[in-house]
């Protein structure tokens, strides 16, 4: 018996970087629907759009590839005022969906990351090594995603082929 | 078949369930539940190894991993070599086979090592094997000295995995204090885990006769374990083995036959709040003349194979002790109904509580065993009164042994917690930690059933209380009385006259007592030394059972105490690991790291020859045509980009968006020349150094706003910019609103090299001027290539007009392939990392790993006019200023030009005073054959080099030594035209 996984390796995502005093950005920003999260290493999701807290003044936003147009327009990132700096990263990061009731076997194969349920809840992600590899870990209702710079992504997807082998 | 001496009732085996297997190429049968020590003793075979060195008949000794006579190695599909006969479970098809020997451990054609032993002491080797070098003989000593050979293959089935996760409260070893501790932190709440390296848990307690809460010992096993399996947060690893205890608390498990029927071993990577070491404790030997015959064996081994294997090892068996537990031993052998012929005590007087057995079994107190007799089977012991000297011999065919009792410290040590020696256990016992962890039980030095319990459930209590928790109050069981643990040191035994090289200290190793002493008076006198001069303790058991004897016999020799002898270091692993463990999930096409850009696929396509090219990437070296060779390849690419032109993927080259209110201030800090007049659209090329002033890397930033700039960096050393940057900004410049994002993958580059590049771009379609004045060189541009949205860059790195267009990597395999449908109109050749080598040493630019060393500066390679003096500061300037003060001469840039011009030099030969074998003052950083001029070229760091242009260089080959003429270090048009036009 291997474990009972599904992975997915993921379309291209549209994802935009955003760094700055969150007080600023949202006023660069200024819409009301986008709600940044309240507590570090974890998301929100809404109107279609997840928004990450992966760091110190550092946020990921996401969505589907089509409404990549969108999130540029809402963040206006090619006029964005010298003190935040907003980059379109939507190449740079491949995401792998891993869902199932093994999924969180996997993701300690991959990374060091402590993902018990009281310490890496729902909606939890945090940066973190995955296969000795920078990357993004997010664990959703039914599994987890990770995301690694696009380069590795051949790599990672051999490993996870190879773990749940 | 198999039950010769397997007792009637008893044990934890499973007789239904018989099993056969192989040994030694004979068919031998046990049954479930078995090891193969304890199947090989139940069909009587006592013959079971060779030593090391001298080739010994030696047998089996232990009962678990602290096994140091039997190795065995397993052939066919789970080939594994040098494993202690002790740990192997036997299974159906099991084939094993002895170690240290040929044909067969009865038969070894190398005991004759035997005859010569006397001539082969410590450190012989290393003293008599020097001359011509030690290297010619070492396979053939390595191969008479045995131990199992490295399998040829991967094991058949199955597979290794490491795996991560973090705990609460780890403990190691679930024996008596193991468990007792655990149902304490457990109710507690805490995320615990248990490790234990047996078939199941318990520890010593398995099979003792011994009464808990009034029922046996098993039954309290049982009722507790299934305590613990009702709670949720504890987790449990039977069969697993922690070996590993590395800083911040990290314990580093492997788990033989996990739960996933494909995984051959697990490893598991434990990061805890809390470490219990519960390790319990190891019984040591005793040193005597021949003391290593097969049928020694450790007293408690003895006792375990009666109890839990029902197997008796002997007929007539006797015990050597210097300590109380053999008493035990000889009860639960009693209760088992085995009679002990006699018990030989080196101690004068015993306690009344540990003394009586039963009628028939003698106990000779102030006795102590000189010698043994025997030779593939122990036959009888030589026992003399300590007072008076008179001896006697005693027949047996089993002597159990038992020098005292060590704690399982090894974690701890590794832990790089400290050692004490407690003189009245004469073992060493945990002292101070340094990280957070605690021994508790056998391994905190309490051997009795009693003071482990207590003992656990008070460390227990201080845990949680140090985790800031509770947990309802808990009694100490109640047990059956035991006697105290009591012992009187005997480091050795004296006997006839020789009989310290016939004493063994480290069975494993074969080191005697006479090896000991010959360390000692040769100076090696620290236990550090004499385990080097020795190799006492090293090796696959690591001393578990002899390193206190190592330790007592230097003592004795100096004549100062155990504690001022000290100990050596605790190394892991702790057992033998397989190399596939420490592999874990690395295996095959992921044993290293590996990158792709979008164009690796089509470069594979094409044929290219791929291989890492820094940093991981996977790029194409050269594209071979049919019937070329590799120097023809890349000249026929250089030669596109020198006369008509080339493509090359530039994607890994790394990759900045830099942006803030400081942002100018960091590239000033960090380059050596000034930005700070750079326009926007425009681009300029710099050096970046560490601290100590040497080049760190080199690229060009190109300015895209007020504060806000895109830097490249070279493909090696991206990551370490990007950390150097970030350690910069984060430790040294906190204050500075500056933001970095890396954006290499963001953005894939196809560069369009070579002359006919704008005739080539000019047929892609762009919606900007390309004309060399509307776009010069260093200048960007944003706009549409063959449609696709990009920026463009004019810059070079081959010494052509060069456009490097960049697009988003969703769309770089489709401009790749438009600028090769339109290429082909110019004869456009994709070039790999080969032909861009040779056009960058024709241009003479530096490359990281070549003439930038660690070493160098920008001025050794000649680019002082880099080195802004209009600066306030940049990284390395003020070390560059010192070193430069010193007015030494320094190895600087220069070209070679061979005297014979068809001759290619090595990269990194030496270059010496007229060739001769004396210190080096220089050497070849890269030559290659060059397409403009038709020879080879190359270039060097040479001391003093520029003051020597027009002299001659001496470059010293394997096989020859080449003149050369200093030149300038660059080759193809020195005044830039090419590139800008």
């Amino acid at each position: 018996m291997t474990y009972r996984v599904e992975l997915l390796r993921q379309p291209v995502f549209a994802v935009i970087d955003l760094k700055g005093a969150e007080p600023d950005l949202k006023n660069w920003i200024d819409s009301p629907n986008v709600i940044f999260p309240s507590r570090p290493n974890s998301r929100t999701h809404f109107d279609g759009v997840d928004l990450f807290w992966i760091g110190e003044e550092r946020w990921l936003m996401r969505a589907d590839l089509d409404q990549e147009d969108r999130l540029m327009d809402l963040t206006r990132l090619e006029r964005a005022p010298v003190h935040i700096s907003i980059v379109l990263v939507s190449d740079a990061l491949t995401f792998f969906g891993i869902s199932g009731p093994d999924a969180d076997q996997i993701i300690k194969i991959a990374s060091p990351l402590d993902i018990h349920p009281t310490v890496f809840p729902c909606d939890s992600s945090s940066y973190t090594e995955i296969f000795g590899i920078k990357g993004l870990v997010i664990r959703n209702k039914d599994g987890f995603e990770i995301a690694v710079e696009s380069s590795y992504s051949d790599m990672i997807d051999d490993f996870l082929r190879r773990a749940t082998a | 078949m198999g039950t010769e001496m397997r007792l009637a009732k008893g044990g934890r085996i499973d007789r239904k369930k018989p099993i056969r297997f192989q040994f030694n190429n004979r068919f031998w049968s046990g049954f479930e539940g078995d090891t193969l020590a304890s199947a090989l003793l139940a069909n009587h075979v006592c013959l079971t190894a060779r030593s090391f060195k001298y080739h010994r008949p030696r047998g089996i000794m232990g009962v678990g991993i602290e096994e140091p006579s039997s190795l065995v190695e397993l052939v066919g599909d789970e080939s594994c070599g040098n494993l202690p006969i002790t740990t192997v479970p036997i299974k159906e098809g099991l084939k094993a086979k002895s170690v240290n020997c040929w044909p067969s451990p009865e038969r070894d054609l190398m005991s004759i090592a035997q005859l010569f032993s006397g001539l082969i002491p410590a450190a012989f080797y290393y003293k008599t094997f020097k001359w011509p070098n030690w290297h010619l003989f070492e396979p053939s000593i390595r191969r008479a000295a045995g131990l199992a050979e490295a399998p040829v293959r991967p094991i058949s089935a199955g597979h290794y995995e490491t795996r991560h996760d973090h705990y609460d409260v780890l403990i190691v070893g679930a024996g008596v204090a193991g468990l007792t501790a655990a149902l304490r932190i457990a109710s507690a709440g805490l995320r615990t885990l248990i490790v234990d390296d047996g078939p199941e848990p318990g520890g010593m307690l398995i099979g003792q006769s011994i009464e808990i809460e009034g029922s046996p010992a098993d039954q309290w096993i049982a009722g507790t374990v299934d305590e613990l399996s009702g709670y949720d947060n504890v987790a449990w690893l039977q069969n697993a083995t922690a070996w590993g205890y590395r800083e911040q608390n990290l314990v580093i498990i492997a788990e033989k036959n996990p739960d996933q029927p494909m995984l051959h071993i697990r490893t598991h990577r434990i990061r805890a709040g809390k470490v219990i070491i519960a390790t319990g404790a190891i019984e040591r030997s005793l040193v005597f003349s021949h003391n290593d015959r097969p049928g020694i064996m450790m007293s408690s081994a003895i006792g375990t194979y009666v109890t839990r294997y029902a197997v008796k090892p002997g007929n007539r068996i006797a015990l050597f002790t210097n300590n109380s537990s053999a008493y035990s031993v000889a009860r639960e052998l009693s209760v088992a109904g085995i009679k002990v012929a006699a018990i030989i005590d080196s101690r004068l007087q015993i306690g009344d509580a540990e003394g009586f057995i039963d009628d028939e079994t003698r106990i000779l107190t102030g006795h102590e065993v000189t010698t043994t007799f025997g030779r593939s089977r122990i036959r009888g012991i030589r026992v003399r009164d300590r007072t008076t000297g008179a001896s006697q011999r005693i027949d047996c065919d089993l002597l159990g042994v038992s020098g005292g009792w060590n704690p399982t410290t090894h974690l701890f040590s590794q832990s790089r917690g400290k050692l004490e020696y407690d003189s009245d256990l004469e073992a060493f016992v945990p002292g101070v930690a340094a990280q957070d962890c605690i021994c508790i039980g056998s391994a905190a030095g309490k051997f009795t059933l009693k003071s482990c319990m207590e003992d656990a459930l008070l460390n227990a209590q201080s845990v949680l209380r140090q985790l800031d928790t509770s947990a309802p109050a808990s009694l100490i069981p109640s047990c059956s009385p035991e006697p105290e643990y009591a012992i009187q040191a005997l480091w050795s035994v004296r006997g006839k006259s020789g009989y310290e090289s016939r004493s063994f200290v480290d069975i494993q190793n074969d080191v005697t007592l006479a090896d000991i002493q010959l360390a000692i008076r040769e100076g090696f006198d620290s236990v550090e030394h004499v385990k080097r001069y020795t190799t006492a303790g090293m090796g696959i058991d690591q001393g578990k059972t002899g390193n206190i004897n190592v330790i007592g016999a230097i003592s004795a020799q100096l004549g100062v105490l155990p504690q001022d002898t000290g100990t050596t270091t605790f190394r892991s692993p702790f057992v033998p690991v397989d190399f596939g463990s420490l592999a874990g999930n690395r295996e095959q096409s992921v044993s290293l790291p590996y990158r792709h850009t979008p164009i690796t696929q089509w470069n594979r396509e094409y044929g290219a020859c791929m291989y890492e090219a820094g940093a991981r990437w996977q790029r194409p070296g050269y594209y071979p045509r049919p019937g070329e060779s590799f120097q023809q390849t890349v000249n026929r690419e250089c030669e596109a980009v020198r006369y008509h032109v080339g493509i090359y993927d530039g994607s890994p080259l790394g990759k900045f968006e830099i942006k803030g209110n400081n942002a100018l201030q960091l590239i000033e800090l960090l380059y050596t020349r000034s930005f700070s007049s750079l326009k926007n659209g425009m681009g300029r090329y710099g050096i970046m150094l560490t601290d100590d002033g040497l080049i760190l890397d080199d690229g060009i930033t190109f300015k895209l706003g007020e504060n806000h700039y895109l830097m490249s960096t070279s493909t090696v050393h991206a990551d370490e910019v990007y950390r150097h940057i970030e350690m910069l900004l984060q430790i040294h410049r906190p204050q500075w609103d500056v933001r970095i994002t890396p954006v290499t993958t963001q953005w894939s580059n196809a560069t369009i090299c070579g002359p006919m590049a704008r005739e080539l771009m000019a047929a892609l379609g762009t919606d900007f001027d390309i004309d060399s004045e509307a776009f010069p060189f260093m200048t960007m541009r944003q706009g549409n290539v063959a449609g696709i949205p990009a920026r463009i860059f004019r810059v070079s790195f081959t010494g052509e007009l060069s456009f490097e267009i960049n697009v988003w990597s969703r769309h770089a395999l489709e401009l790749w392939k438009k600028i090769m449908q339109a290429g082909k109109a110019f004869d456009l050749t994709p070039i790999g990392s080969e032909a861009n080598h040779v056009l960058r040493v024709e241009k003479g630019f530096l490359s990281l790993g070549h003439e930038v060393d660690g070493t160098a500066d920008p001025y050794d390679l000649g680019m002082g006019w880099i080195m802004s003096r209009a600066k306030a500061d940049y990284l390395g300037r003020r070390a560059i200023k010192i070193r430069r003060s010193a007015e030494q001469p320094r190895r600087e840039m220069v070209g070679l030009l061979m005297d014979d011009k068809d001759k290619m030099v090595d990269e990194n030969a030496p270059i010496t005073p007229e060739g001769k074998p004396l210190p080096s003052e220089g050497f070849v950083s890269a030559c290659v054959w060059s397409v403009v001029h038709n020879r080879s070229i190359a270039l060097a760091l040479l001391s003093n080099g520029r003051n020597r242009i027009g002299q001659k260089a001496f470059i010293r080959m394997k096989q020859e030594v080449v003149q050369a003429e200093i030149v300038e270090p660059c080759f193809h048009d020195p005044e830039g035209q090419r590139l800008r036009s």
